[in-house]
C-alpha cells in the first residue's frame, strides 16, 4: 500500500537509505524502513492510565497487544485524515503502534550525503533532509521512548 | 442483580483466568472475580464513605482518582464493588459493570514494557477479548488505597466521623458464580 517516491526507479546503491515518509498533523516525518514493521489502517485503541510519557494506550492487532506511541502528542499536533493509518514500530522492547495521517506514506531512497545533522527536535533524529521546503527528520524509532524527553 | 460468565475464547478446558469487569471513564478495567465479595447499586451504597457488610468494613479505593480517569456522574448503572484480598478490603465505585468473564491464559498477556513507569504495578496484565482489551487491576495495589488513615483507629460517629452504613447481605449481589 506505498508509494515509490523513486520516478526513476534506479537500482539503490548500497549504502543507501531506504525511508519512509509520512506525516503526522501534516508535518513530514521519515523512518528508516527496517525500523517499520508495516503500515495499516488504524483500530480504535485501548486507554490505559499511564505515567510512561506519551505511552497511554494498547490496540489490538490480530491475537497481539501493541502499546501506543502517542507522536502527535509529542509532536504537540493532531492528526489528521478520517481514514488514519497505523505505523508499526520495530522498536528493542518489542513493536509499537503509532498513529500517523491518513496520507499515504511515500518510500523513499536517499544518498546518505543528503543527510544532515539534526538538533532540536523532541525525539531522537537520525539527521534530516530537506524534500521540497522542507526540512524532514528522520526519526530513531528504536529509541522512540527511551530518552528522558520521551 | 446477578452476574452471568461469559467465556473468552474457545478452549473449555483452559482453567484461566475469571475476571469481573467494569468500566471507569474510557477504561475497561477487570478484578480477579476471586478478591470480588459483591456489588452494591448506587442507590444502596449512597455516598457512604464506608460500608459494613456482616461486620467486614469496606473503606472506599477511588480508583478513578488514582489512575487520573474521569468517572461519569452516579447513574442507574453505578456498582459500588467490594472487594477482599490478603486480608485488606475495599470497595469502588465504578461507571459501570459489564459482567464477569472467563479468559482463557493464552488470552492473558502481560502489561508491554514500554510502560516503564508506576503502572507496571497498577496492572497484573491485560485480558484480550474479542474487539477489546481490559486492564486487569492488582488486587494489592488497588487495597493499598483502602488504608486506615493515619490517625484514625475507628468509625467514630458520635464526632461527626465518616458516614457507614450497614448493609444487610440481602442487598449484595454475592460472591460470583457461574450461571
Amino acid at each position: 500500500m506505498l508509494r515509490s517516491g523513486n520516478e526513476r526507479r534506479q537500482k539503490a546503491a548500497p549504502s543507501s537509505w531506504k525511508l519512509l515518509v509520512f506525516s503526522v498533523g501534516g508535518r513530514r516525518l521519515a523512518v528508516k524502513t527496517d525500523e517499520v514493521a508495516g503500515v495499516s489502517q488504524w483500530k480504535e485503541s485501548t486507554p490505559v492510565p499511564s505515567e510512561t510519557p506519551f505511552v497511554s494506550a494498547v490496540m489490538r492487532k490480530d491475537e497481539t497487544v501493541l502499546p501506543v506511541f502517542d507522536l502527535a502528542g509529542l509532536l504537540r499536533v493532531s492528526v489528521r485524515g478520517d481514514d488514519r493509518l497505523c505505523l508499526t514500530a520495530k522498536h528493542p522492547r518489542g513493536p509499537m503502534a503509532i498513529c500517523i495521517d491518513g496520507e499515504m506514506p511515500v518510500l523513499q531512497t536517499l544518498d546518505p550525503a543528503a543527510i544532515r545533522p539534526c538538533q532540536g527536535e523532541a525525539f531522537d533524529a537520525l539527521g534530516s533532509f530537506t524534500s521540497g521546503l522542507d526540512d524532514v527528520p528522520i526519526i530513531a524509532l528504536s529509541k522512540l521512548g527511551s530518552s528522558d524527553q520521551t | 442483580m446477578s452476574l452471568r460468565a461469559q467465556r473468552s475464547g474457545s478452549t473449555p478446558l483452559d482453567p484461566g483466568l475469571r475476571c469481573v469487569v467494569v468500566w471507569i471513564g474510557p477504561s475497561p478495567l477487570a478484578f480477579d472475580a476471586d478478591a470480588v465479595d459483591g456489588l452494591l447499586t448506587a442507590d444502596v451504597a449512597g455516598n457512604a464513605s464506608m460500608v459494613i457488610v456482616q461486620d467486614v468494613t469496606y473503606r472506599p479505593v477511588d480508583v478513578a482518582g488514582r489512575l487520573s480517569l474521569q468517572a461519569a456522574e452516579d447513574g442507574p448503572d453505578t456498582r459500588v464493588v467490594l472487594l477482599t484480598h490478603g486480608g485488606r478490603h475495599g470497595s469502588v465505585r465504578v461507571d459501570r459493570v459489564e459482567g464477569i468473564r472467563d479468559v482463557e491464559r493464552s488470552r492473558v498477556v502481560p502489561v508491554p514494557p514500554q510502560f516503564r513507569g508506576e503502572e507496571q504495578t497498577w496492572y497484573r496484565s491485560l485480558l484480550v477479548f474479542e474487539e477489546t482489551v481490559a486492564l486487569l487491576l492488582d488486587t494489592t495495589w488497588v487495597l493499598q488505597g483502602a488504608e486506615v488513615p493515619e490517625g484514625e483507629t475507628r468509625c467514630d460517629r458520635s464526632r461527626g466521623g465518616p458516614r457507614v452504613i450497614n448493609v444487610t447481605p440481602e442487598l449484595v449481589a454475592g460472591k460470583v458464580r457461574e450461571c
